[in-house]
């Protein structure tokens, strides 16, 4: 188990490079000057001479491997260089605006787990059914939806129609709700949908006829055994998703005006800062490996059939 | 057999009425200059923020321009701009999924790798940067999503191609002395477009939603061309006193994609295809 654990860190390894090099590649191409590009977004007018030496302070004007390596040694001490704009390290901007949008990603997530675990699972119970249609529906739904749309759906109804929540802003839980309910709906179409297939899918299987024809309990078998597996996939989902809520809550925080780090980012791409911009999406790479490294181990855990424990008995 | 008759029956019902929603969708876009009412893009400021009427059937906007004709020009854009990312990402795709696939050796190793670590950034923050990097704009946008999509057909196309190669047919065209081209051509091509079919129809919707969400963030369409995501955007505003603007086109989007979706759905349930 040891062993697998450790391959299985060292694969995210030479993928988080290709990811690094791709970022320092696409900044490389673009026809921008990090020098020129780092003045005009601190609104000042640079003479040649100015140019000269910001090129030379970026070093830039060494071999592009060169750059390229100290770049990825700048990465590793998670210093993604000083944002152009405040002039502040990106990593401390990322970091004081990132409580705002964990919080709101923690939220949504719960709400999708809770709503999709209790539909999913009765839906591939009873199919065919009215909660079985209902959820198909929803996932249908769910995954259509722009989520800017129905985030003004939501305060559109919410809280100019009905006044029952702020329509932006933060502070209370009542802050929390819509951001994170417009966030979670594309995710609870998703688990949904993965939750009543694999369940469809368990009990097709032969523990389940074995644990029947032993005579066990309906609701045991369901409850103890189909439930635990099926819900695998669904924490795989969860690993893959990391990454897209990241980029959804950018979204989401445009429409709720959410202080949290999405805003920061449109800024920075508006604004041409590309430090700020190649910090982020090399800080959401690396989530998302080391999220879906996790989850890995944690349908090891979950799984008997993946473990070494669970291999014994078979 | 009588249930399993009826069942094809229903997905072929879904299958008929999705294609005509499509297809109706595809005559708008062709003919929206002789069906919409008046100029989409025409500013009249003292017909602004107006009622449905005969004149403009779903009213005006704040700067008195028609909704009605900027949603049917606003469907050329995102239809036509879906329609060019899906192509442009699966040519691509095809390219390198089947010199991955039919080659092997180093080359697929160094094309798959290249692919993991592109698949590893989230595919609409890559979108985000690279119209970060580039500059915003409706080019760099559309750039941007193919450039994020085309791994996904390559490593689809990639395996079939891998498991086509062990058919014994291949074999037998490569004894009789096939170029590797004509067996391209003639036997994996046509092997796997219609799994591709079935994928594209599933990826227009992705393609249409993404297109919007970026023009609605202001980095994609600009104004004034009307684009149903930018329409969004400029109705927030009116949220209050006209939800009517940001309502329609959202509208126009959650029926497209949902109509490419359950297309795309009923074929592959239909044909067997898996999806990603």
């Amino acid at each position: 188990m040891g062993t697998y654990v450790l391959k299985r860190i060292m694969t995210i390894i030479p993928i988080f490079l290709i990811a690094t090099l791709l970022t320092f590649g696409m900044i490389n191409l673009s026809p921008v000057d990090p020098a020129e590009a780092y003045f005009t977004a601190a609104h000042i007018q640079a003479t040649d001479e100015m140019l000269e030496q910001k090129r030379h302070e970026f070093g830039l004007d060494q071999p592009l491997l060169i750059q390229y390596v100290n770049a990825l040694i700048k990465i590793c001490q998670f210093d993604f260089g000083i944002s152009y704009v405040t002039n502040k390290p990106v990593w401390e901007e990322i970091t004081s605006r990132m409580p705002a949008t964990i919080q709101l990603t923690i939220g949504s997530l719960l709400i999708a787990i809770l709503v999709s675990i209790p539909i999913g699972f009765l839906a591939g119970m009873k199919k065919n059914t009215g909660i079985d249609h209902f959820s198909r529906f929803l996932s249908f739904i769910g995954a259509s939806i722009p989520s800017f749309w129905l985030g003004y759906l939501f305060i559109f109804f919410f809280s100019v129609k009905l006044d029952l929540f702020p329509v932006e802003g933060t502070g209370t839980w009542k802050h929390l709700i819509l951001p994170s309910l417009t966030l979670a709906f594309p995710l609870i179409a998703l688990y949904t949908r993965l939750l009543r297939a694999s369940v469809l899918e368990n009990l097709q299987e032969s523990y389940v006829l074995f644990a029947r024809t032993r005579g066990i309990h309906e609701k045991v078998i369901m409850g103890k055994h189909v439930l635990r597996i099926a819900i695998s996939p669904m924490i795989t989902g969860l690993g893959m998703n990391l990454g897209n809520l990241m980029t959804g809550a950018i979204i989401v925080e445009a429409v709720f005006s959410w202080p949290g780090f999405g805003r920061y980012f449109i800024d920075a791409i508006f604004n041409r800062d590309v430090p700020v911009i190649q910090g982020y999406v090399l800080l959401a790479a690396g989530l998302f490996l080391i999220s879906n490294l996790i989850v890995d181990l944690i349908q090891m855990y979950i799984d008997p059939r993946i473990s070494r424990k669970g291999r014994q008995y078979q | 057999m009588k249930a399993k008759f009826r069942d094809m029956l229903k997905s072929q019902k879904v299958i008929v009425i999705c294609s005509l929603i499509l297809f109706l969708l595809f005559l708008i876009t062709i003919f929206a200059p002789w069906i919409a009412p008046n100029d989409p893009i025409a500013v009249n400021l003292a017909h602004k923020l107006q009622p449905p009427s005969l004149e403009y059937p779903l009213g005006t906007d704040h700067l008195g321009r028609c909704t009605f004709s900027r949603i049917l020009y606003g469907a050329r854009i995102s239809l036509g701009f879906a329609f060019l990312i899906f192509i442009s990402a699966l040519s691509m795709g095809l390219i390198i999924g089947i010199i991955s696939g039919y080659v092997g050796g180093w080359v697929d190793q160094l094309l798959m790798r290249f692919g993991d670590g592109l698949m590893a950034i989230p595919s609409l923050l890559f979108v985000l940067g690279f119209v970060g990097i580039w500059g915003a704009g409706l080019k760099q946008v559309v750039l941007g999503l193919i450039l994020v999509q085309w791994v996904y057909y390559a490593r689809v196309i990639r395996g079939m191609v891998l498991s086509l190669k062990e058919q014994n047919y291949i074999t037998a065209a490569k004894i009789s002395g096939s170029s590797t081209w004509i067996i391209m051509k003639k036997h994996i091509i046509p092997n796997v477009l219609p799994s591709l079919a079935v994928m594209g129809t599933l990826e227009m919707g992705w393609a249409i939603m993404n297109l919007s969400s970026m023009s609605f963030l202001g980095l994609g369409v600009q104004p004034p061309t009307p684009e149903w995501g930018a329409m969004i955007h400029e109705g927030k505003s009116y949220i209050r006193t006209n939800p009517a603007l940001m309502i329609y086109p959202g509208l126009m989007i959650m029926l497209v994609v949902i109509t490419f979706n359950l297309l795309g759905e009923s074929l592959s349930e239909r044909f067997g295809v898996k999806r990603r």
